[in-house]
C-alpha cells in the first residue's frame, strides 16, 4: 500500500512538473517578434478554445493561449499557488463567488481604467457582482437566472401543473412520491450549497453584507432558516430524495425519470442532454417556485467573469481581450453556439442567435426560454459574496450531509456553517459584527 | 554497507603506491590523488540520494514548517488586502483545538482496524495457498490477485462507489433478485467497511507478491526433510513456512499500517458520491480540504506537521518493537 502511495505521489509530481513546465513556457512571447504578444488564459468553459480562435484570427499580434486544465472549484487554489510561484497567467475565469477572495489575495487586478466606461452596456446585477468599492475587478460573462426544469411527460401523467409556489411544489412532491414510492420530484443535495444559498437569497437572506467596512454574516438568518425548515419537512416526510448531485446515481435518476424535476439555472439544458440524453425534448422550464407568487424573486445561482491578473506583463492587451471576450458580438455569438449562457452584455441578450434558439433539452414548444431568462434576471435580488465563500460551501456540505445521514436538524446545520464562517473571517482579520 | 566497499577501493590505492617508486617524477600528484579520491568517491556515491532526499523530502518539509508558522491576514476595512504574516503557534493551537481532527483520527483507527488485519490475513493466506504443492493455475491466480493493485485508487473508488450507490448498485439488485432486503452499503457503520473493502481489494496483491516471493526464496530442502519427517502440508505452512517469512510479514504489515494512516484518495473520491463521508473524514482529507478547498494552506501545513509527527512516532515505535523479532536484532 505504501508503494501505491509512492506511485500516487509520483503521478502528482509528474503532473506538477508538467504544470510548472507549461507555466514556464511562453510567459512573454515578445522575444522573437517584438510586436507580438502572447496571453495565457485559464478557463474551464467546455468549448472556450473555439471562441478564442475567433479572437486569434482577428488579432495576429495578440495571441491567446487557453489552458482548460483548471476547474471552477480549484481555480482559487491554483491561482494562489501560481501567484506564490510567480507564474500567474495573464487572464483567468473566476466565479462571482470566488472573486472577492481573488481581490483580497491580490490576484484579480483593478481594470476600471479600461472597463469602467462599459457600465451602461452591462446588466446591473452582473456589474454589481464584479465591482467592489467602485472598482471593476472582472469583466462579467453572464448571469444565471434560476429555473425549475421539469419533465413535462411525468407532470402530465400525474395531472400536475408546473408549481408556481413552494406550497404547490411540496404538493407535487407528495403526489409523485405517493403514486410510486421509488420516484421523486427532486433530491435535496447536501453537496449543492450554491443552490441552497440561491434559495435563501430568494427568501430574503443576506449571507454576507458589508456596512462601513464591517461585515455581517447572515447564514443562519430567519430567511435561511425558513428555507431549511421547508426542506427538512420534505426530507422528513420522505417525499424528496437526499442523494447528491453529479453522481452516477443522480445521473441514472435523471435519465430514468426517478427525478421529475431539477432546480437549476440557465446553464442547465446542455447538462441535461449530457447526463440524460434520452430525455432531450421532454423538459419544460419555468420560473422557480415562489414564497409570494404575486411578487416573484430569484437568487443568484452561479455565473462567472474574466479577470486580468496582477501577474500580467501586458495589462492593456489582457484587458482588451477580456472585454472583447464578453462584450463583442462575434464572441457572444460563438458562446451562444458553443455553450448555454445568458450574457451580461445587454446588446448580447438581444442577439437573434440567442433569442431564436430553443435548447435541445427542452420541449420544442418552449420558445420563450430566453425571454423568460430576461424576466427572471430582472427579478434577481442583489447579492454580495463574502471573501470566504469556499469555506461556507465546504462547511455546508459537511453539516448537511451529517444532518441527513444522522437525522439531525437543518437549522443546527446552518448554525454550524454560520459559526465556521464567522470564525474563519475573524481569523483572517476581517471586522465581523 | 561500508565494509564491502573499502577493500575494493584499497586495491587501486595500493597500485598507485607502487607507481611513484618507478619513474622519477613529481611525487606530489599521486599523493594528492590518493588523498582526494577517498574523500570524493563516497560523496559521488551518496550524491544522488542526498540531492533527491534534500530536494524532495527536506525542502518541502522545511517549507511546510515555514508555512505552518505563517498565515494570511487582511489589512484595511471591507475587502481589504491580505498579506502573509508570521502568526507563531496560532495555526497549531487552532489545529490541535479542532475536535474534528480527533474525530478524523478516530475514524481512521476504525478503518485501520478493519483494513490492516484483513489485508494482511488474506495476503498471507493467498501467498501460502499459491505456494502449496498441490495448487494449480498458480500463474493465473497470482496475476488475478495482483491485477487490482494496478488499478489506481481513484478509479477503484469510483468503480466500487458505483457498485455501492443505491440507485445503480448491482449488489443491491442481486439481493433484491433473491428476495433479500437491499443493504445500504454506504450508510452508518457500513461506510467503514465500504471504504476498507476498496483499499483491501487494491492492496492484497502487492502484499501477497512480497510474501510469495519470500516463500519462493526458501530452500526446498527444508520442505523435503519436513515431508520425510511426516509433516502435513498444513503443518508445513504454519510451522515452517510462516516462521521463516516473519521478516516479510512484518515489512508488509508496516507498509499496510502506514498506508492506513495515510488513507486519502479512496474516501475522498467516495465523498463526492455519498452523504456518509464528510470532508474531514480522515486526517489526510482534512489537510487536503484546508489546503485546496477552503484555501488555508497555512493551517493545512500545521495539521500536516502534526499528522507527520504522529505517523513518524507510531512507525518508529512499531519498528522498534518489531525489529528484534523481524531482523534478528540487527540494528
Amino acid at each position: 500500500m505504501n508503494s501505491r502511495l509512492a506511485r500516487t505521489s509520483g503521478v502528482v509530481a509528474i503532473v506538477t512538473a508538467a504544470a510548472l513546465l507549461a507555466g514556464c513556457a511562453p510567459a512573454s512571447g515578445g522575444d522573437a517578434d517584438s510586436e507580438q504578444v502572447t496571453l495565457r488564459y485559464w478557463s474551464w468553459a467546455p468549448n472556450i478554445a473555439a471562441i478564442v480562435d475567433v479572437w486569434n484570427e482577428q488579432n495576429p499580434d495578440i495571441q491567446v493561449e487557453v489552458n482548460t486544465s483548471t476547474g471552477a472549484n480549484d481555480i482559487v487554489a491554483k491561482l494562489s499557488a501560481a501567484k506564490e510561484a510567480g507564474t500567474l497567467p495573464d487572464l483567468s475565469n473566476a466565479t462571482y463567488e470566488n472573486l472577492p477572495n481573488l481581490v483580497v489575495n491580490g490576484i484579480a487586478d483593478d481594470i476600471t481604467d479600461a472597463f469602467g466606461e462599459y457600465e451602461d452596456q452591462v446588466a446591473t446585477a452582473a456589474w454589481d457582482l464584479t465591482t467592489f468599492d467602485g472598482k471593476n475587478y472582472a469583466v462579467p460573462q453572464g448571469t444565471s437566472p434560476q429555473f425549475l426544469f421539469y419533465r413535462t411527460d411525468i407532470f402530465e401523467a400525474h395531472g400536475l401543473q408546473a408549481p408556481t409556489t413552494w406550497d404547490e411544489y411540496a404538493e407535487a412532491a407528495r403526489t409523485i412520491h405517493a403514486a410510486d414510492p421509488s420516484k421523486f420530484l427532486a433530491t435535496f443535495p447536501a453537496n449543492d450549497a450554491q443552490l441552497f444559498a440561491a434559495l435563501s437569497q430568494q427568501a430574503g437572506a443576506e449571507w454576507w453584507s458589508q456596512e462601513e467596512g464591517a461585515w455581517s454574516v447572515g447564514i443562519a438568518d430567519d430567511a435561511s432558516v425558513k428555507v431549511a425548515d421547508y426542506w427538512q419537512g420534505l426530507v422528513d416526510e420522505g417525499v424528496v430524495a437526499t442523494f447528491k448531485t453529479w453522481t452516477p446515481e443522480w445521473q441514472a435518476a435523471l435519465a430514468d425519470g426517478t427525478l421529475a424535476s431539477w432546480l437549476s439555472a440557465v446553464w442547465a439544458p446542455p447538462l441535461i442532454v449530457q447526463n440524460a440524453p434520452e430525455t432531450a425534448g421532454l423538459w419544460g422550464a419555468v420560473r422557480i417556485p415562489q414564497w409570494d407568487a404575486s411578487n416573484p424573486v430569484s437568487g443568484v445561482l452561479g455565473g462567472s467573469g474574466t479577470i486580468v491578473t496582477t501577474g500580467t506583463e501586458h495589462p492593456e492587451e489582457a484587458r482588451e481581450f477580456a472585454i472583447w471576450l464578453n462584450n463583442n458580438e462575434d464572441a457572444i455569438n460563438a458562446y451562444v453556439e458553443n455553450a448555454s449562457i445568458w450574457p451580461a452584455n445587454l446588446a448580447g441578450r438581444e442577439l437573434p442567435a440567442l433569442r431564436d434558439t430553443v435548447p435541445p433539452a427542452l420541449a420544442p414548444s418552449q420558445t420563450d426560454f430566453y425571454d423568460l431568462a430576461a424576466e427572471i434576471d430582472d427579478e434577481t435580488v442583489p447579492v454580495t459574496w463574502g471573501p470566504d465563500v469556499a469555506v461556507a460551501y465546504s462547511a455546508f456540505n459537511d453539516a448537511f450531509s451529517t444532518a441527513i445521514t444522522s437525522g439531525g436538524s437543518f437549522t443546527d446545520a446552518l448554525e454550524s456553517v454560520q459559526d465556521t464562517v464567522v470564525g474563519d473571517m475573524e481569523k483572517l482579520g476581517f471586522t465581523v459584527e | 554497507m561500508t565494509t564491502p566497499i573499502l577493500p575494493t577501493r584499497a586495491e587501486p590505492e595500493a597500485a598507485h603506491a607502487d607507481a611513484p617508486a618507478g619513474p622519477a617524477g613529481p611525487a606530489g600528484r599521486p599523493e594528492a590523488r590518493r588523498r582526494l579520491q577517498p574523500a570524493l568517491a563516497p560523496w559521488l556515491f551518496v550524491g544522488p540520494a542526498v540531492v533527491l532526499a534534500a530536494g524532495l523530502l527536506f525542502a518541502p518539509l522545511v517549507y511546510t514548517l515555514f508555512l505552518s508558522f505563517h498565515g494570511r491576514r487582511v489589512e484595511g476595512s471591507g475587502l481589504g488586502l491580505a498579506s502573509e504574516v508570521f502568526v507563531g503557534f496560532d495555526n497549531y493551537i487552532r489545529s490541535l483545538g479542532d475536535p474534528s481532527l480527533y474525530a478524523s483520527f478516530g475514524r481512521m483507527l476504525v478503518y485501520a482496524l478493519i483494513a490492516v488485519p484483513v489485508t494482511m490475513g488474506l495476503a498471507l493466506l493467498f501467498a501460502l495457498l499459491l505456494d502449496h504443492i498441490a495448487t494449480r493455475f498458480t500463474r493465473f491466480s497470482r496475476i488475478a490477485i495482483f491485477v487490482p493493485y494496478a488499478v489506481p485508487g481513484v478509479i477503484a473508488a469510483l468503480m466500487w462507489g458505483f457498485m455501492y450507490l443505491p440507485g445503480v448498485s448491482p449488489i443491491r439488485d442481486a439481493f433484491a433478485l433473491v428476495g433479500l432486503p437491499e443493504p445500504d452499503l454506504m450508510d452508518g457503520a457500513s461506510v467503514f467497511f465500504a471504504v476498507a473493502n476498496v483499499t483491501i481489494w487494491g492492496s492484497i496483491g502487492f502484499n501477497m507478491v512480497i510474501l510469495y516471493t519470500s516463500l519462493r526464496g526458501l530452500p526446498q530442502e527444508i520442505y523435503d526433510s519436513a515431508r520425510l519427517d511426516g509433516c502435513s502440508e498444513r503443518q508445513l505452512a504454519l510451522r515452517i513456512k510462516l516462521p521463516l517469512i516473519v521478516p516479510g510479514v512484518i515489512l508488509t504489515g508496516l507498509f499496510t499500517i502506514i498506508g492506513a494512516l495515510q488513507v486519502f484518495s479512496e474516501p475522498n473520491m467516495m465523498m463526492t458520491l455519498s452523504n456518509s463521508i464528510t470532508s474531514d473524514w480522515v486526517p489526510m482529507m482534512l489537510v487536503y480540504r484546508d489546503a485546496f478547498v477552503t484555501n488555508d494552506l497555512y493551517g493545512a501545513s500545521a495539521t500536516a506537521i502534526v499528522i507527520t509527527a504522529v505517523t513518524l512516532i507510531a512507525s518508529l515505535g512499531l519498528l522498534k518493537v518489531l525489529q528484534r523479532r523481524a531482523f534478528g536484532g540487527e540494528s
